[in-house]
């Protein structure tokens, strides 16, 4: 999540599977160099977050990856999501800005709502926007009317925000150095977590997971603090926490999820594949070691693509197939 | 009859000396750290015009905090012809460097003497002119210590060039002493002002390569005593603490908080406080008041500790008070702010714009967390008290009014429209305001 790569990066493209009884493994079809943060994955196209900059990439030949379009905004990109056909970004003291990608190959600022802090990361729940924005909590913005995105509020975490995700409606938030809240942003008046824990360990970032079957229960997946930490937050009111699984890399920065996997970038140890069906007993069926520290990992239906770089001038590139 | 005599008595001196206090402001956050005697011509409303006796542009940067003694409001600054970067309001995240910055160009430490009556700038004293050797946060200054002054001279101390000089009321340089000029583990810069004790001049440096508390005479500079301190960086001013017992000087620190009798005995020592360290101890009601707050660790102590301690006085596993520590509370320390005693009342001012009240001599909650306002971005500057109001002053320039007592109650807010980090000083009927370029002179017209 921290932003340290502003110089060219690369990202490593990966065929991907389902999990299976065999390890995973990954085979490299292509990558493609670009200062690189955070990274995303819809249909065919990377979405590509460095420095202050969201480029778009086409991958329908993942050999040969075509940059189509970017957007710069005038402050560091921490990170951003997708939701329907628009972009919605942390840019730092910018605020939220909310790009029109329908056209990748001409991204437009549609919408932008400047946030008292730093806005560090982003949660869309239906019309609202949970921003984490750092010193100030988290944020919330009414954005059902793009032309006039409306702030609702902010809700006070005890540290730093951190990273925001959605799931059912809800929105969960961590900060450092310990907390880990579920806020329902439907909610009238001022924002009050639903829920809360102060166990988590150093949290960076935070994604949902659900898992169905005969009871469904919904995991957050958090990274910090050298692990990968899950807490049952099936009961918002009462999320428990599950487990602390030490990764390989000992440094994950982000996770994506699909299914019951959850992809982690693991700094050194490169891209790791963790099975969460049984989520208090974490199972690592897939690897691979990137050249260079993983920083974000996006998962697609063929493809997964993982963001490496330890800093400007010393990128690499890895290139894998997989998995088998 | 003669106990009520002896009571009115210690009433009539109480006053006095209170009165007393409130003629000067000789070191940072006054006398009685920030709660200031109630005084009807003191304002509670002002903008950039409205109860403006003065303003003064104050050439350079610094966030010091002005001084007054008599005529004299001292402060320092450096000026530099570099394009130095530009402090940013809050708590931001500055990024990979985490805010270091290096400069290259020459900068002049300097000290002003600013005419209390007229706001002219009286004199001028420039006291070193060269390229930093060490950095610093991007939010603090080279000239962010507070000089202290018993009204003979005006001691001034530099961290950041490692220089610690007496100059009479008129500017002349009396003595000067070179301590070393070191970064800290961060290399964020330094902030921890001098302060006075007797014939002594008590200067706090803690830093990555040879942290040091050390006593020097006032009137030649000579060193009285230089104790070894195991610190890697702190910015808390050290407080001379004059409790029932005896006279103390109390550090706070990262490692330890630690008590030293005036000829630099350790006394006692405390465990248990978080990373970069900056609110400055304070004492009332026969309690010491020590707090460190980084938002983004725990726990963010608060400890109320009682005189005549010895050794360690640390809490152990699942405590929360011992015989020396008469309160504690694990999350209630601040970043930048101190925190006040007003009334029986302890305020927390968080940087983050929240209010929260407790009981002085108990730390029983009487209100917690208040939002002070949407509008209320970060805030460095110190509580101060006076009227049954308590002053909260933002980095925007904000001082937002609060009425002081158990029920929180926003009563206004009072603008100078420009970024303001140094704790004001409050004297004879005047507040003296530093705003990022100028210096205001506050009082009812």
């Amino acid at each position: 999540m921290t932003p340290k790569l502003l110089g060219a990066g690369w990202l490593v493209v990966v065929a991907a599977s389902a999990a299976s009884a065999q390890p995973m493994t990954f085979t490299r079809v292509g990558s493609f160099r670009v200062p690189v943060d955070t990274v995303e994955l819809r249909g065919s196209h990377a979405y590509v977050a460095g420095g202050r900059t969201l480029a778009i990439f086409d991958l329908s030949d993942p050999a040969a990856p075509r940059r189509v379009g970017a957007y710069a905004f005038p402050e560091q990109v921490w990170s951003f999501r997708l939701a329907g056909s628009y972009a919605y970004v942390a840019a730092n003291f910018f605020g939220l800005g909310i790009l029109d990608i329908s056209n990748p190959a001409a991204p437009t600022l549609r919408a932008s709502f400047k946030t008292p802090g730093q806005a560090k990361a982003v949660a869309v729940v239906g019309t609202r926007v949970l921003v984490a924005d750092h010193n100030f909590g988290v944020d919330v913005v009414d954005v059902s009317s793009l032309d006039r995105p409306a702030g609702l509020g902010s809700f006070f975490v005890d540290g730093y925000a951190r990273d925001v995700a959605a799931s059912g409606g809800l929105g969960f938030a961590v900060d450092a150095p310990t907390g880990l809240y579920i806020l329902d942003p439907s909610l009238p008046g001022e924002p009050e977590a639903i829920g809360q824990l102060q166990s988590a360990s150093a949290p960076q970032a935070i994604e949902i997971m659900e898992i169905a079957g005969g009871t469904p229960r919904t995991i957050a997946c958090v990274t910090g603090g050298g692990s990968l930490q899950v807490f049952d937050v099936t009961d918002p009111a009462r999320p428990v926490h599950l487990t602390t699984f030490r990764t390989p890399g000992g440094r994950p920065a982000r996770v994506a999820l699909k299914g019951t996997l959850a992809y982690v970038a693991d700094g050194p140890a490169g891209l790791l594949v963790i099975d969460l069906s049984a989520p208090s007993t974490p199972l690592i069926v897939g690897s691979y070691r990137t050249m260079a520290p993983a920083r974000d990992v996006a998962v697609g239906d063929t493809l997964v693509l993982v963001a490496i770089g330890a800093g400007e001038g010393t990128e690499e590139v890895v290139v894998l197939a997989g998995p088998r | 009859m003669r106990r009520r005599l002896f009571v009115v008595a210690g009433a009539v001196l109480l006053g006095l000396a209170t009165a007393s206090a409130s003629d000067q402001w000789p070191q940072f956050r006054g006398p009685q750290a920030g709660r200031v005697a109630d005084d009807p011509s003191l304002p509670d409303t002002w903008s950039e015009t409205q109860n403006v006796v003065w303003k003064t542009d104050i050439p350079g940067s610094g966030w010091s905090s002005p001084v007054v003694w008599d005529d004299h409001v001292l402060l320092t600054a450096t000026v530099s012809p570099g394009n130095e970067p530009q402090p940013i309001k809050g708590l931001y995240d500055p990024g990979d460097e985490n805010g270091r910055t290096r400069s290259k160009a020459e900068h002049r430490w300097v000290v002003y003497d600013v005419d209390f009556t007229t706001g002219k700038i009286r004199w001028r004293r420039e006291l070193l002119g060269a390229v930093p050797k060490v950095q610093r946060h991007i939010k603090n200054s080279f000239a962010s210590e507070t000089p202290v002054t018993d009204g003979e001279r005006v001691y001034v101390y530099f961290g950041s060039i490692g220089l610690l000089t007496a100059l009479d009321m008129s500017g002349e340089r009396v003595w000067m002493k070179e301590l070393g000029a070191y970064d800290g583990r961060q290399a964020f810069g330094t902030a921890a002002s001098p302060v006075l004790h007797q014939d002594k001049v008590i200067v706090v440096h803690d830093n990555a390569t040879e942290s040091f508390i050390a006593a020097f005479d006032r009137k030649t500079g000579g060193e009285l005593w230089k104790v070894k301190r195991d610190e890697v960086e702190n910015w808390s001013t050290p407080f001379v603490w004059e409790n029932e017992l005896r006279t103390e000087i109390v550090t706070s620190g990262l490692r330890k908080v630690r008590s030293y009798d005036p000829d630099g005995n350790l006394l006692w020592e405390l465990s248990g406080m978080t990373v970069n360290v900056t609110p400055t101890p304070f004492a009332s009601h026969g309690l010491l008041f020590i707090n460190s707050g980084y938002p983004g660790a725990s726990p963010r102590p608060v400890y109320a500790i009682r005189p005549g301690a010895s050794g360690d006085i640390s809490l152990r596993p699942g405590e929360t008070t011992n015989q020396f520590l008469a309160w504690y509370q694990p999350l209630l320390g601040t970043y930048n702010t101190s925190s006040l005693v007003y009334g029986d009342l302890y305020y927390t001012l968080l940087d983050r714009g929240f209010l929260l009240c407790h009981d002085a001599r108990t730390g029983t909650e009487i209100y917690g967390r208040r939002r002070i306002s949407a509008e209320a971005a970060g805030f460095t500057a110190s509580p101060w008290g006076y009227n049954g109001k308590i002053f909260l002053l933002s980095e925007d320039g904000d001082t937002f009014v609060v009425q002081a007592g158990p029920e929180f109650r926003l009563l206004g807010k009072n603008s100078l429209n420009e970024m303001a980090l140094a704790t004001p000083a409050v004297v004879r009927g005047s507040l003296l305001i530093r705003t990022q370029s100028k210096l205001y002179r506050i009082a009812k017209s």
